[in-house]
């Protein structure tokens, strides 16, 4: 149990680190930072777990993001398609690991941008690093992800950028109207996730993204769970580190776990460490 | 005499002889194990003993044990053991009696399909020491609780310590939170105070004063305080010396001035003596038909006597001889198993039945205490001006005979509350016994009650008490079970009752006793029924136990419960199970009951067979509702 946390010491410090780079001379940062107006996304997100063995199981995550433009005010129009599959395995049920793969389609959302391509691959090797631990009768949950990165921007012939991302998130769930959580419940959940960012490109604005994110959840019953829930998120632009991106975005999940292994297999479902 | 010199001059022909080989004569120690009967308990004894000149001479170690369990275990069940020794057909050194008697408590749980009833009582223990045949040295006298079929705690505790039989100075009784100290004379004659302690509070709790054996007064706290009764305090009475025993209990108990005091006393120190006199007395008479009497209870106190005039005394034994029959015909009429069925479908006999049961709840049973007090011999310490009262504290119930069909059997006019006399009881004994006559009359037209074939009345009898466990049962089970159930108790119920009714309506012939038979039978079957039906609840609980699965919930890393073939729980719930009790409360019949009881563990083991089996399919099926024969078949539970 001690182990894991050494791990989210030792990766916070090197976070810490990333902030002490200074701008370099090419853009010149502000006397003050700037905060960028919010704008307003809307995010539908589906989330798999698929357990194919007593061990292992199969992740698949489609993403829906929407933004909003000035002819679409409030939904939004297509921003980011995101498909993200790993292959998960469960340590014990207090951790558990994944490792796989991103492809993000990127939409062009700039209304006034003449960039001749209007979507753009981007892709991803991603892995996971999470525990949970139960507080009372509610879970926490620390999520370690990192994330390799290669984007392109939407110009003719434009190069690949390769970043690396760091994320850690802190997570609860605490029920509402049950003792614990099991089928029937309603949740709320906090949440916050720092998005660090590495890389050559990557100068003055280290951290991505700040996201504060609650949601209201209920369990429907083991396998389905629907949330809803409103996050701000802020982060340096990538261009100027003095300036800062603001957003409001309502989302909504929906989790799904299925079993698709044969019944036999299923026994026994709970004993990880046999 | 002349057998004795006979015998004396060859004993002292052989003199020589004998003395050679007595010691070798006395050590011809034999054993005895087999049945025995100590007091009046039939038990197993294991003792040791000698051949003297043809007698049996117990000497050495001693023991007896003893357990009857009544027919009707309701009844509880009352166990002896007593362990002690002999020396030279005397009591002597440790002794100790054991009395348990223990009954079935009303907790009833339900463990794995059965009934388990715990049993409540009380255990007697008492250990002390004999000399030479006398009681000599402490005696300890406790009585236990026992709950739930543990021993709880300490009822009562006393010590008494004896002097070659006769008891010494003072002794201690401890009961609950009380302790009593007890005074006597060297002659063992109570004396002075006797003060009853609770040691929470400052003031005595009672306090009995006696002068020479005679109890003057009683002091006890009430909520307004201090209250002085007292009770033997004539000077002019003429005084008898009694033990201080059952006898002496008797006659103060109804000596006391008043139902209040009797009620104020009541857990007082006479509680204390009650029980110890219990406690002695049941000794006493284990050992009374052993060689020697032993008086356990020796302490002495006075009474008043009021002697009786000879019309008096012709008067009283009339009375007693009229209660014991009236009592013998009134029972006679309420145990009758035939009038017992008969009054449930017949209102005259249940108004005749009523009316006995009147007599004997209002006039008898009063009047049973006038005849154990002649058997006790102490109608001659109670105060008879005080009697009627006592007997009947408000007054002569006469209004019994104003049922019409007593009215004109009544012969008597009775005085109110004041001046009833022995004369006045007598009066009203032979008005209850001339109404009883009459009621058996009209009864016996009703119903064969005088001779009837003794098969058919012990057939009815064991009846009676199925159909007792029956009922007792179905009111243990519809305490806590469902609407449904409930109903389905309800007409199970119905149906005996009816099934019972129409045998009663039954003329006595080789027929009614075969159809007493098959309704035994029957109610054996419905008894077993009403078990299943009470096992219900936990059958469902361990069903939906069986179809839930722990599921891994990824999402939120914990352990769930889910319930997995949903269809298949809720055919179960809300079809198969409703479906069956619906046909018990419209197709029970005697023949089937049985097959309905085993209905429900068909229906369990399919479920379980179910639980792991592929029911994809069965599932699909099940979501189309339809008639529950259906659903059945689908299940694999065709009754057909």
């Amino acid at each position: 149990m001690q182990r894991p946390y050494l791990g989210i010491i030792a990766l916070l410090l090197v976070l810490s680190n990333f902030t002490q780079i200074h701008a370099q001379d090419q853009a010149v940062l502000p006397e003050k930072a700037k905060f960028k107006d919010y704008k307003t996304k809307y995010w539908i997100n589906t989330y798999g777990n698929v357990r194919i063995s007593k061990r292992l199981f199969w992740v698949a995550q489609t993403h829906f993001r929407f933004e909003e433009t000035k002819t679409t005010p409030f939904a939004g129009q297509v921003a980011q398609l995101y498909n993200r599959h790993a292959i998960g395995y469960i340590y014990n049920k207090k951790f558990n690991i994944s490792l796989g793969g991103v492809l993000r389609l990127n939409f062009n959302t700039d209304e006034f941008s003449d960039a001749p391509r209007n979507v753009v691959p981007e892709w991803r090797i991603w892995h996971q690093y999470q525990f949970a631990v139960p507080v009372w009768n509610a879970m926490v949950y620390h999520r370690l992800r990192l994330e390799h990165r290669w984007s392109r921007g939407f110009s003719a012939d434009p190069d690949w950028i390769y970043r690396n991302r760091w994320r850690y998130m802190f997570r609860l769930k605490q029920p509402l109207n049950k003792p614990k959580l099991q089928s029937k419940t309603l949740y709320i959940a906090p949440e916050a996730e720092l998005i660090m960012q590495s890389g050559k490109t990557i100068v003055a604005s280290p951290m991505e993204d700040l996201r504060l994110h609650t949601s209201i959840g209920y369990i429907i019953n083991p396998r389905v769970t629907v949330a809803t829930g409103i996050m701000y998120s802020t982060g340096q632009a990538i261009e100027n580190g003095g300036n800062y991106k603001q957003a409001w975005t309502i989302r909504m999940h929906c989790y799904f776990s299925p079993d698709i292994r044969r019944v036999k297999n299923k026994l026994p479902a709970i004993h990880f460490r046999d | 005499m002349r057998l004795f010199t006979s015998k004396l001059r060859r004993l002292l022909i052989f003199l020589p002889s004998l003395l050679i080989t007595s010691i070798g004569f006395n050590q011809s120690v034999e054993a005895y194990q087999g049945p025995y009967g100590l007091g009046n308990q039939k038990g197993v004894a294991k003792y040791e003993f000698m051949l003297f000149n043809g007698d049996t001479i117990k000497n050495g170690t001693f023991e007896f044990s003893s357990s009857t369990l009544q027919e009707d275990s309701q009844m509880g069940q009352t166990a002896y053991e007593v362990s002690g020794h002999y020396e030279g057909n005397k009591l002597s050194d440790r002794w100790e009696f054991k009395k348990t008697y223990l009954r079935p408590s009303n907790n009833t749980k339900l463990v794995d399909y059965k009934y388990v009833t715990t049993l409540n009582g009380e255990e007697d223990y008492i250990i002390g020491q004999f000399e030479d045949g006398l009681p000599q040295g402490e005696w300890q006298l406790s009585r236990y609780r026992i709950l739930d079929s543990k021993v709880t705690d300490t009822i009562f505790r006393s010590i008494i310590t004896y002097n070659q039989g006769i008891p010494q100075l003072s002794a201690k009784i401890y009961h609950q939170n009380s302790s009593l100290v007890t005074r006597y004379l060297r002659n063992g004659m109570a004396h002075d105070e006797w003060t009853l302690f609770n040691p929470n509070a400052i003031e005595p709790q009672e306090i009995w004063t006696f002068d020479h054996g005679l109890l003057k007064s009683i002091q006890y706290n009430d909520q307004e305080g201090v209250v002085i009764v007292p009770i033997f305090n004539d000077e002019s009475l003429d005084l008898q010396e009694i033990s201080m025993d059952q006898r002496f209990l008797s006659v103060l108990s109804n000596s006391f001035p008043s139902l209040d005091t009797v009620q104020a006393l009541n857990n007082g120190i006479f509680k204390l003596l009650d029980i110890q006199e219990t406690l002695l007395n049941g000794v006493e008479s284990l050992l009374k038909r052993e060689e020697q009497r032993i008086k356990l209870a020796a302490y002495k106190v006075k009474v008043p006597t009021y002697p009786f005039e000879e019309k008096e005394r012709e008067m009283l034994e009339k009375l007693v001889s009229l209660t014991e029959e009236s009592v013998r015909i009134a029972t006679g009429i309420l145990s009758n198993s035939q009038l017992n069925i008969a009054k449930l479908s017949d209102r005259e006999t249940a108004a005749y039945f009523e009316a006995t049961d009147q007599i004997n709840r209002k006039i008898l049973k009063p009047m049973t205490l006038m005849v154990r007090m002649d058997d006790q011999n102490i109608t001659q310490y109670i105060n008879r001006e005080k009697l009627g009262n006592q007997l009947f504290p408000e007054g002569l119930p006469f209004q019994v005979f104003e049922n019409s069909a007593l009215k004109n059997l009544r012969t008597h006019s009775y005085p109110n509350l004041q001046n009833v006399r022995i004369a006045d009881l007598t009066n009203l004994i032979e008005d209850a016994y001339a109404s009883l006559n009459f009621l058996r009359q009209k009864l016996s037209e009703k119903a064969s009650i005088t001779i009837r074939e003794k098969a058919i009345v012990s057939e009815e009898a064991l009846l009676v008490r199925k159909a007792q466990n029956f009922q007792s049962l179905v009111n243990t089970v519809s305490t806590n079970a469902s609407d449904h159930v409930k109903t389905t108790l309800t007409s199970v119920q119905e149906f005996a009752e009816n099934k019972l009714t129409a045998y009663a309506n039954m003329e006595d012939s080789e027929n009614k006793l075969n159809t007493a038979k098959a309704l035994e039978l029957c109610y054996e079957d419905l008894t077993k029924l009403v078990t299943s039906l009470g096992s219900l609840p936990v059958q469902k609980k361990e069903i939906r136990a069986m179809y839930t699965d722990d599921v891994w919930n990824p999402f939120t890393s914990t352990i769930m419960s889910e319930n997995i073939k949903r269809r298949i729980t809720n055919a179960y719930e809300e079809v198969v199970i409703p479906y069956t009790l619906t046909q018990i409360q419209n197709n029970l019949t005697c023949d089937n009951s049985a097959d309905f009881s085993d209905r429900f563990k068909v229906i369990e083991d399919r479920m379980i067979v179910l639980r792991d089996m592929k029911t994809n399919k069965l599932e699909r099926k099940l979501r189309r509702k339809s008639d529950p024969e259906v659903t059945l078949a689908l299940l694999g539970l065709n009754t057909e």
